[in-house]
């Protein structure tokens, strides 16, 4: 004799994405000035290259000349292409390290066993932690970027920004896909953070931040290739500065990043989902 | 398997392996038997004790029923849901695991209690209602609108408490619940886990290390020591067996030489040190000798002549009425006591 227990209706799987939504909002809320640091982050992370360029060649419009010419990139502001890749950097480290801080912050505060209690799908409250982190991920990109773009007096609304952030949110998706596997190390090793901290600036070099990844040893630039954070960075750049399409046609670039989405949140969530069942063989994925 | 039992379990087992730190990089991998072939069954409507020391395996026990630990071996059964069928059982239990822990601390108690009852799955309409009604049900009023950290510790623990009944599933299964509750709290709590059963026909599993709970709520107990369940019964049956006999409880200065004595007093069946707390709540705790005897009223003159030839200064001797601790200690030679302090000594040892 069975007790009857409660259904699971798509209805209340939206339930389960919607309320990780809102509590995740309501959270980030409550913590001060949070949102504007995440705006100021990028900014400060581009002034320093930006500043340092003027130092070095006397002024903005010589330091501009200087990366034209150096980088092959003809028609390139050096100083919103900083600026933008800063922007976009802060948004895919933060939507990379997403899950493992994620986890680890739930273990921490003893709610990850909670939830795994729970009958809920891990798929729909990673979509409403991802629909959380896309609409953070918005505000502080466009955030940043106008701050940024106005601050060293470069017109914001160049190029297609729409196609921008089309780009920002499909692309942050293979980048939840890396998140994965981060988590399913943060589950394994239980403290990550110097690990991330060293990645945090290989992934800068691969996505070309600071410099076109065309600058970087031939071993390093086929990484970068490899790397969907160097194409979301790159199309992102495309769109908003006019820098050529270089494989094939815009088309092109936007179909490596689609082969990229539907790939590494397979591969990705198929590594966590074994991390997780030796984790529950083991010890127990609340242990820290 | 019968079908009518809510909780099946046989010959489970549960190891796992930890590393013994020998030094700053060197370290020997240990395998754990934190179960040992359990099999128990819990009736529907049923509140099962589970009783035992920190670190007996109660936890790991409940933590495989809720199906956040895969055990190494065995079968068990929630609700007619093998543990490979997760989201079934998973809907089939509120469960209170982590004492205080579990919360979120930015939230407000109320809106935890909606996210974990959207977590669960329970419609919108009925979630706002039942979030209401435990609010009242446990005197949440005047701190549910409250971000959880500014909780005190007995406030968490009853937010927890409401959060295992939001999904109101048929099974209970509550890991210390009373942890950190004051005397007048914890009472209400038992009060209510016992409505909780009465009125609402829920099964519990009720872990403790505390024989008063045990013996004021639970149908059944398994008295569970070091993986194994040694003893299961009902609290009045375990009792029966030992109530033959008469146990006291004798305080004062026991040199090592008079406890080895009394061993051998005509009529003495068993003699242990042991300790006891002095209120319930502090953590001081009073040794004691706690003697098993035929009869006291016949034994006691030659108890006392043993105890005080061998320099023994007698404070105080009770009578004890027959406790479920009695029957643990009967069986294991320990009291539920000194283990916790073990485990307690244990780790303030490994974090030096």
């Amino acid at each position: 004799m069975y007790a009857p227990i409660q259904e699971i209706t798509l209805r209340s799987h939206w339930g389960v994405i919607w309320g990780t939504f809102i509590v995740r909002l309501k959270t980030i809320s409550r913590y001060k000035g949070m949102l504007l640091m995440d705006i100021l982050v990028p900014v400060f992370l581009a002034a320093m290259p930006i500043l340092l360029g003027q130092a070095l060649s006397g002024s903005i419009s010589a330091a501009s000349s200087n990366f034209e010419k150096n980088t092959g990139l003809v028609g390139a502001n050096y100083v919103a292409f900083i600026i933008i890749g800063a922007n976009v950097f802060a948004t895919v480290t933060t939507s990379l390290w997403l899950f493992g801080f994620f986890i680890r912050r739930e273990q921490t505060l003893g709610t990850l066993e909670a939830l795994f209690m729970s009958p809920a799908h891990q798929i729909s409250i990673l979509i409403g932690l991802t629909l959380y982190v896309q609409v953070r991920s918005v505000i502080t990109f466009l955030g940043g970027y106008f701050f940024g773009c106005l601050l060293f007096s470069v017109n914001p609304i160049q190029g297609q920004v729409l196609l921008a952030l089309g780009i920002l949110l499909f692309g942050l998706i293979p980048i939840y896909g890396l998140s994965f596997l981060l988590g399913a190390l943060v589950l394994k090793v239980k403290q990550a953070n110097s690990l991330l901290s060293t990645l945090q600036w290989v992934v800068g070099s691969l996505m070309g931040v600071f410099f076109p990844v065309t600058v970087l040893p031939v071993t390093f630039q086929v990484l970068a290739y490899l790397f969907p954070g160097f194409w979301l960075n790159y199309n992102i750049q495309a769109a908003l500065m006019g820098l050529e399409w270089f494989f094939i046609n815009m088309y092109g670039h936007l179909s490596i990043l689609f082969i990229f989405a539907i790939t590494c949140p397979l591969i990705g969530y198929m590594i966590f989902s074994k991390t997780e069942y030796r984790s529950k063989r083991a010890e127990g994925i609340g242990q820290f | 398997m019968s079908t009518s039992k809510m909780i099946e379990v046989r010959d489970l087992t549960k190891h796992y392996s930890s590393k013994k730190r020998l030094g700053l990089f060197k370290s020997k991998k240990n395998t754990v038997e934190a179960l040992k072939g359990v099999t128990f069954d819990v009736d529907q409507g049923e509140v099962f004790g589970l009783l035992g020391p920190n670190g007996a395996g109660k936890t790991t026990l409940i933590k495989i029923l809720t199906t956040l630990l895969l055990p190494t071996s065995g079968i068990a059964k929630v609700n007619g849901y093998t543990l490979d069928q997760d989201k079934e059982i998973k809907s089939s239990i509120g469960a209170m695991l982590m004492g205080e822990r579990g919360l979120y601390w930015k939230l407000t108690g109320q809106e935890n209690l909606e996210y974990f009852g959207a977590l669960y799955h329970v419609p919108k309409a009925t979630r706002k209602e039942r979030i209401e009604s435990l609010i009242s049900l446990l005197e949440l009023e005047k701190i549910a609108d409250r971000t959880v950290e500014t909780y005190s510790s007995g406030q968490k623990m009853k937010m927890v408490f409401a959060r295992a009944l939001v999904n109101d599933a048929p099974i209970l299964m509550l890991d210390e619940p009373t942890n950190t509750l004051d005397v007048k709290e914890a009472r209400r709590l038992r009060k209510i886990v016992k409505e909780q059963n009465e009125d609402y026909k829920k099964t519990i599993i009720y872990c403790t290390h505390l024989m008063v709970e045990a013996e004021e709520l639970c149908h059944r107990v398994g008295i569970i020591d070091q993986g194994e369940i040694i003893a299961l019964d009902d609290p009045m049956d375990l009792k029966q067996d030992l109530q033959e006999n008469d146990i006291l409880s004798i305080e004062g200065t026991i040199p090592e030489n008079a406890q080895s004595a009394i061993e051998s007093t005509p009529g003495v069946l068993s003699a242990q040190m042991l300790v006891k707390q002095i209120n319930n709540g502090s953590t001081e705790t009073r040794p004691y000798l706690n003697i098993t005897c035929e009869n006291s009223h016949q034994n006691l003159p030659e108890i006392i002549s043993t105890l005080t030839t061998n320099g023994a200064v007698i404070r105080n001797i009770d009578k004890k009425e027959t406790t479920l601790e009695d029957v643990f200690v009967n069986i294991t030679g320990r009291s539920l006591m000194d283990d916790t302090s073990l485990v307690i000594k244990a780790k303030v040892g490994s974090e030096k």
